[in-house]
């Protein structure tokens, strides 16, 4: 049978995509279902992840395969700015004086309403016109410049 | 005391001592990963033995991980004709046998081994799937028509 350690790398590599395919609002604006899909993902992939494996040694090198691969991310997007671009996305502004940019809006699968949101949470503003800039950070949350 | 947003500043060299511990932790890390890659710890390449004599090679796992499967191969000319395989048997007190290839015709007990008989064997090698149950060191004695072969394993938790 096949290493935990490459398992567990491979399962990163798969996760890592899918979640990056899901997009920003996957992880941004998280609802409870799919807090629960998360969790059913998460079941499904323990059984790929430890097979027949239950000793405590394969638990811990597959917690610290999982870690180590993330810090190597985290290294090479930080030294590489393609490298960050491609695996963790680019902020998008979304609102630009108080004029929502609709297309980009609605291919990141937000409404306008969500903006409206941010805003009211954030910095306690009642309407777009107060809004120089919203910005869809890389971690998909929503970020607010009053005028 | 003032508290404004400088007095982060003074916490500052605590930082500056963790740094160079995170990036031994990674390093570490690092190490593990690769030797658990190549079977450092069980199931890979770095804990497969081969013991080879004139007429025999035997095949294990020098060390395994509680509760993951390995094989034992035993490959010899010797099993050409009716063979006995004797092993200890407080071997099964931390490894479970869970299938021999080809099944012997016979099992018995003989005070503290285990003898197992074949009767005719096509192939010229006997596996045995074991899961291990227990942990820590183990020792396999093992007898094949008058070839004897002492195994020493680690069972790690």
């Amino acid at each position: 049978m096949e290493s935990i350690v490459i398992r567990s790398a491979v399962i990163y590599v798969f996760v890592f995509l899918i979640l990056r395919l899901g997009g920003k609002r996957t992880v941004g604006e998280m609802t409870t279902f799919d807090l629960v899909l998360l969790l059913i993902i998460s079941e499904a992939i323990q059984q790929a992840l430890i097979d027949d494996d239950n000793s405590i040694t394969g638990g811990l090198l597959a917690i610290i395969t999982l870690v180590f691969m993330d810090i190597m991310v985290s290294l090479i997007s930080n030294r590489f700015a393609k490298a960050d671009k491609l695996l963790n996305g680019v902020p998008l502004i979304i609102l630009k004086d108080g004029k929502p940019l609709l297309e980009r809006i609605k291919k990141s699968r937000l409404q306008v309403e969500d903006i409206l949101e941010a805003a009211r949470k954030l910095q306690g503003i009642e309407s777009l016109d107060q809004i120089k800039y919203a910005v869809l950070e890389k971690d998909g949350t929503i970020s607010i410049i009053p005028i | 005391m003032v508290k404004n947003i400088l007095s982060l500043e003074r916490d500052l060299p605590i930082e500056k001592r963790e740094w160079p511990i995170l990036r031994m932790g990674w390093v570490i890390m690092g190490l593990i990963v690769i030797g658990g890659a190549s079977g450092l710890f069980g199931g890979g390449y770095l804990s497969h033995r081969k013991f080879t004599d004139k007429r025999t090679s035997v095949a294990y796992d020098k060390v395994l991980r509680y509760s993951l499967s390995s094989e034992i191969i035993i490959e010899s000319d010797k099993l050409s004709k009716d063979s006995s395989l004797v092993i200890n048997s407080d071997y099964t007190k931390k490894i479970k046998i869970e299938e021999i290839s080809p099944a012997p015709q016979s099992v018995k007990m003989e005070g503290n081994k285990i003898k197992y008989k074949f009767a005719s064997v096509n192939s010229n090698s006997i596996v045995f799937y074991i899961k291990p149950i227990g942990r820590g060191k183990q020792q396999l004695l093992l007898e094949l028509n008058g070839f004897r072969l002492n195994v020493d394993q680690l069972i790690l938790f």
